[in-house]
């Protein structure tokens, strides 16, 4: 039997961090399918990878990742999207969770439990879909 | 579009919990946004059933 890896997208203006969640994603046996370098690039290229999953970084030139999340959940509400980012002061959390980030994960945690996260999430969006019947 | 809910207060009662008070620019630890998250799904499974 053949497992679907899932498709992850990753958004972040820093390009080391894009190589180390590279890094991360593939450990997590899930395909990497693009990366996006702001937030504009990241709503255009989300239009047309819909990616399983985003992480997707705040602090992007042109246009902020709060920003880039609203504009993608509006236009795709089931859209599965995890902060990962070193800005987590309450207002910038509690507007994205109330967007609808899936998770929000900050950059300073370490990678093992960075990617227990990221799994945790994969896992639960593996359960809403056999729930909606994906 | 996700259904609204009061995070503001939920994260005041968080920190309150925490004793972290809530003054300026609040950054929230980990757990703190973990709680948040355990919070929202709690409340949309509310709403849902409602």
């Amino acid at each position: 039997m053949t497992v679907r890896k899932s498709r992850v997208m990753i958004a972040d203006d820093e390009k080391h961090i894009r190589l180390l969640l590279r890094a991360m994603v593939g450990q997590l046996e899930c395909e990497v399918v693009g990366e996006a370098g702001d937030g504009q690039e990241a709503v255009a290229m989300y239009r047309s990878l819909k990616p399983d999953l985003l992480l997707l970084d705040v602090n992007m030139p042109r246009q902020t990742g709060d920003e880039a999340l609203e504009e993608i959940l509006g236009e795709f509400p089931e859209a599965a999207v995890i902060m990962l980012t070193s800005v987590f002061d309450r207002e910038t959390v509690g507007r994205c969770l109330s967007l609808g980030a899936v998770n929000y994960i900050r950059k300073d945690t370490p990678l093992p439990e960075m990617k227990r996260l990221v799994r945790e999430t994969l896992a639960g969006l593996a359960t809403r879909e056999e729930e909606h019947g994906g | 579009m996700a259904a609204k809910f009061d995070l503001e207060k939920m994260l005041r009662e968080i920190e309150e919990d925490e004793g972290a008070g809530g003054q300026g620019k609040q950054e929230l630890s980990q757990e703190e946004i973990r709680k948040a998250l355990r919070e929202r799904r709690k409340d949309r499974t509310e709403k849902g059933k409602a």
